[in-house]
């Protein structure tokens, strides 16, 4: 019986794991890039490493009451791919140029990545952050993977 | 078979008594020491500190490693180190053999490293937002290594991450979202480390089948049970010097206190006897019982001058002594009661 559960548990957890990597690599290939603009951004250091919490400027003008505990918002971005709030997703079917993004409630709209972890020491790279990098399926689910500039260059070590 | 000082299992302890009692002589006494204890015990214990302190740095400098987050390290290099990391310490673990330490700290290693294995998941996917998710995740996974390694070491890293997690829901999403108060947080926080003391004390009877902790040190339980106080404490406190905005989940938060306090305090004083968790018991009542006193003297009246912090500080150092005498009382107490039933 302590055997079972011994082994058991290391497949759970490889398992659960893997499968988790797995999702995530999906919507890395598959996404669409898209640009959130941010608020003002602050860099901060934990024992995880250094990270830095990240406000979307689109989660500022989204009315609160008509928010559910989770859904999707719907989006749509312009020419530089920077997305503009359109409205809160309640199941119609989208325009052309319209995407979803996926949110949790917690008190006000969260949409995934608060925080960009980065490696110790990089913080002045950060700084003149403008945009947060998505990448968006067609469900909504996202993906941060990086800040970008004013003039939407890609900011900091990229490693494909 | 009646009860003889003959027919007990030579320990340090029993010949210790024996030698107290005049039973043995010094000769005696040190010979059956010897026996007991040989000379190469040092170094058995050696080897379990080196143990214990080479895995805990190796472990850390794992840790540090992965939190310094090295850009040019690719993140399937990094998944594949860490995840063959786990396989190599079940592997060894179930090697050596889990009822032996070596291999019970290979699965307190391995479990750590499923903790690194979720941090740098978070690092790689930007999964920053909800922290209690790694730390409920962690619990999960791991909770099959806790139940089969017996080990009170890996329960109380699991105790630490569960209740991290707990906590960071409440501070998360419970609190902000669903507005659940600090007061149910604490009631769950105390009924998890409760719980564990409760079940930490079958481990030697009847009900040891099913008990999933069976070695049971006294620190683990002296932890858990200052944890359980702690957590009940604060909706205690809060309806002593707040009595403005009580409700009733406070109320209950401090009868459940009371009701913790004093039924530990009798089960430790009468069932299982043991000083180190009447200590922590007494040690709560008392900042319990000094707020209340503080509350009614200082902050009740209009004004407090040097003259009423003086008369508390004489206060608390009268409480403070009146405990550890009464603590002191208890011990002897206790000690003439053992000695009561076994003669």
């Amino acid at each position: 019986m302590k055997q079972i559960l011994l082994w058991a548990t290391l497949l759970l957890v490889l398992v659960s794991v893997n499968l988790s990597i797995i999702k995530k690599e999906k919507t890395l290939a598959a996404g669409r890039t898209m640009l959130l603009e941010l608020a003002p951004v602050d860099p901060r250091s934990l024992i995880q490493g250094d990270y830095m919490i990240l406000r979307y400027r689109i989660a500022e003008n989204i009315p609160k009451e008509q928010l559910r505990d989770k859904g999707c918002i719907v989006v749509s971005p312009d020419a530089n791919n920077v997305a503009k709030f359109v409205k809160i997703h309640s199941g119609e079917k989208l325009q052309d140029g319209e995407y979803l993004l996926f949110y949790r409630n917690r008190g006000g709209i969260r949409l995934g990545a608060e925080s960009f972890c980065f490696q110790e020491g990089d913080a002045q790279l950060y700084l003149q952050a403008k945009y947060g990098e998505l990448r968006t399926d067609e469900t909504g689910t996202s993906v941060l993977v990086g800040l970008r500039g004013k003039d939407f260059e890609a900011l900091g070590r990229r490693k494909k | 078979m009646a009860y003889s000082r003959l027919n007990q299992k030579a320990d340090i302890a029993a010949v210790r008594k024996l030698h107290r009692d005049g039973i043995l002589n010094d000769a005696a006494f040190f010979a059956a020491i010897r026996v007991l204890r040989p000379a190469s015990m040092w170094a058995a214990w050696a080897d379990r500190m080196l143990l214990f302190f080479g895995s805990a740095l190796l472990l850390s400098g794992i840790i540090f490693f992965f939190a310094y987050n090295w850009a040019a390290m690719g993140r399937f290099l990094k998944f594949a180190l860490i995840e063959s990391g786990i396989v190599a310490c079940v592997i060894a673990s179930y090697a050596c053999g889990i009822r032996r330490i070596v291999g019970k700290v290979f699965l307190l290693s391995a479990s750590v490293l499923v903790g690194v294995l979720l941090a740098v998941y978070g690092q790689t996917y930007q999964t920053g937002a909800d922290a209690f998710e790694l730390f409920l995740c962690w619990a999960v996974l791991i909770f099959g290594w806790a139940a089969v390694s017996d080990f009170a070491a890996l329960w109380f890293v699991w105790l630490v991450i569960a209740n991290t997690g707990i906590i960071l829901y409440w501070y998360q999403v419970g609190g902000p979202y669903y507005g659940f108060g600090y007061e149910s947080l604490c009631l769950l926080i105390a009924a998890l480390n409760g719980f564990f003391v409760f079940i930490s004390h079958f481990g030697s009877t009847e009900l040891a089948e099913v008990s999933l902790l069976t070695s049971k040190p006294r620190w683990f339980r002296a932890a858990l049970l200052a944890a359980t106080l702690v957590a009940l404490s604060l909706p205690t406190i809060d309806l002593m010097i707040d009595s403005y905005h009580v409700e009733g989940i406070t109320i209950l938060g401090a009868f459940a206190w009371a009701l913790t306090a004093g039924g530990a305090y009798f089960c430790y004083r009468r069932k299982l006897p043991d000083m180190v968790p009447l200590a922590i018991i007494v040690t709560d009542a008392c900042v319990i019982l000094l707020v209340f006193i503080g509350k009614i003297l200082l902050w009740d009246g209009d004004f407090y001058t040097s003259l009423h912090i003086l008369f508390f500080a004489l206060i608390v150092l009268g409480v403070t002594s009146a405990a550890a005498f009464r603590l002191r009382k208890t011990a002897r107490d206790m000690a003439a009661e053992t000695k009561g039933t076994e003669s």
